[in-house]
């Protein structure tokens, strides 16, 4: 039997989804104050206007949800699901007032692009639109890598009980890197910060010697670290990373997608002195492994379609592209249709594959991960071991995760649930492209480019697709990057509104 | 004045020590990164000279 929430039970939802949308509202004081900069003032204004429905929308709520009831599981996973939706609604505000967005369909699929780390775009005319609003393209990547629940954590949650656990683990995330879950957002935050110092030094120093102008080196610099970082994929020009035509800045470029894509977990083992924990992890492992095998398929893909004679442009395009759809970031150095017209379906299938695993969970990255990868590859190694040994044998795998721990039935039971759910959704989104009259191979690497939250296209995302094709891509996202179970429990509240006792 | 500067001192060693472990966890992640890069340029290579 399935209850109908309380009028508490609905209180606790609006109070906390109000301090999270309070929370997206303070982002935008980021954009805000760079078109000030930039006497940018149609955009100022856009963003005054968004940040003012945000704190309506986000003091509103709190006021009209007072309530002493405590925090639960349930409330937890459809606050998380709920605050990113209004996130969406209410951050695509400034994008459908700058004009640059044909409708506001378009604006709300650019900011839960951003939002869910994917990095396909709608927006029109990127190469010249305002520093302001691309400032709000990259915060909104940037803010959703970590997770805008972790944001709150960080700074809106100070001294809540328990339950707030549940929030943090709706967002996908659910390893701690310390006992108390507001610290583990902080260390979160301390990971990523330190990289952006970092991470933006470097980039702004190879605009620099790239011949950019200092101010616009910086913004560069801190854009593409974030886009990178955050494996979202948004780059200030439309030409995304090919734009810069630098060796330089495409290993940055990686060695930034890479650090992003590992679980903030093994940061903090790694940064706290565990070193080996990058050699001995099993995700990190089974990211090596897959990444070779996916960079096999696109070389033997692309050296049958020969288009790039000359060793080193092979190279270079090839396993940039890999890395970065390996890694769920969406960077690409190749026209969008060239993947199509040149490269072909074997390489695009290496590509498809790699952005299908995804990289590290408890990361910034999208896709199945590399720990169920490793999961089910060491059930199916058992299972054959047990087929093999007498039937008295006791078999039993073991993996190394920050700690090494024993496979148990309850882990892969989960695990194959999600890792379905991935699949079915990959088929579907796939299927939808092929019912709106695009080809198979396009389908498929749009598709599953947005269900991952990788971002790279084949040319088959633009404003000219179809309104019904951009809301299934808009809620593939949203279920990629929250692994479903938390918009599972938004759908099952609503239906037990309607159906509960 | 001594047990003015012994905390003080403290400080400095503890951020001492935390920009260490950061840089060195940098490094042996950059390290990792670049590590993937070569074995990945590697596959590529000995596909291409296998002609595909």
């Amino acid at each position: 039997m399935m209850l109908r929430p309380t009028a508490d039970d609905h209180r606790v939802i609006g109070l906390y989804t109000g301090k999270i949308v309070l929370g997206v509202g303070l982002l935008m004081v980021l954009p805000l104050v760079t078109a000030l900069v930039f006497a940018e003032w149609d955009t100022a204004i856009d963003f005054g206007i968004g940040l003012l429905a945000c704190f309506g929308v986000g003091f509103g709520l709190q006021a009209a949800c007072v309530t002493t009831q405590e925090l639960r599981r349930r409330h937890g996973l459809v606050i998380v699901s709920a605050s990113w939706l209004l996130a969406t609604v209410l951050g695509a505000l400034p994008f459908y007032l700058s004009g640059h967005v044909s409708g506001y369909l378009d604006a709300m699929f650019d900011v839960m692009s951003g939002l869910t780390t994917t990095g396909l775009y709608l927006v029109q005319d990127l190469d010249h639109i305002s520093n302001g609003m691309n400032m709000w393209r990259f915060v909104l990547t940037f803010a959703g890598g970590q997770g805008i629940i972790v944001i709150a954590l960080t700074a809106l949650f100070k001294g809540v009980g328990g339950g707030i656990y549940h929030l943090y683990s709706g967002e996908g995330k659910e390893d701690r890197l310390l006992p108390n879950v507001v610290q583990t957002a902080r260390m979160i935050w301390v990971v990523s910060l330190g990289w952006l110092a970092l991470g933006t030094t470097a980039l702004t120093v190879s605009a620099l010697a790239l011949g950019q102008a200092p101010a616009r080196a910086f913004l560069h610099g801190l854009w593409v670290f974030m886009g990178a970082f955050s494996t979202g994929g948004f780059a200030p020009q439309s030409f995304n990373t090919m734009w810069y035509h630098s060796l330089v800045f495409e290993v940055l470029c990686i060695i930034i997608f890479v650090a992003g894509s590992l679980n903030f977990a093994v940061h903090w083992a790694v940064w706290t002195g565990d070193r080996g924990e990058l050699r001995r992890n099993v995700e990190t492992r089974s990211f090596a492994v897959t990444l070779g095998l996916f960079a096999l398929v696109t070389a033997i893909g692309l050296a049958r379609a020969g288009v790039y004679p000359d060793a080193l442009p092979f190279i270079r395009k090839s396993f940039y592209l890999v890395i970065s759809g390996h890694t769920t970031t969406g960077f690409g150095t190749v026209y969008s249709r060239a993947l199509v017209t040149q490269w072909g379906p074997l390489a695009m299938l290496g590509i498809i594959g790699a952005m299908v695993v995804g990289a590290s969970s408890c990361s910034t990255a999208g896709g199945i991960k590399g720990i169920r990868v490793s999961i089910i590859t060491k059930t199916f190694i058992e299972e054959i071991r047990r087929t093999l040994s007498p039937e008295s044998a006791v078999i039993s795998s073991r993996y190394h995760h920050l700690k090494d721990r024993t496979l148990r039935d309850t882990t892969v039971r989960s695990v194959m649930l999600i890792t379905i759910a991935f699949l079915t959704m990959h088929a579907l989104v796939t299927l939808a492209g092929v019912l709106s009259g695009y080809p198979l191979v396009d389908a498929a690497f749009d598709g599953v480019s947005a269900a991952s939250n990788t971002g790279l296209s084949c040319g088959l995302v633009s404003p000219t697709m179809p309104g019904a094709l951009k809301s299934i891509y808009v809620l593939a996202m949203w279920l990629g990057r929250m692994e479903f179970v938390a918009v599972f429990a938004l759908f099952g509240w609503l239906w037990s509104v309607v159906k509960g006792q | 004045m001594e047990s003015l500067t012994v905390p003080g001192r403290r400080r400095n060693e503890h951020l001492l020590k935390r920009i260490r472990s950061f840089a060195s966890g940098v490094l042996a992640e950059t390290g990792f990164a670049l590590v993937l890069m070569g074995s990945c340029a590697a596959i590529i290579i000995l596909t291409l000279l296998a002609g595909g």
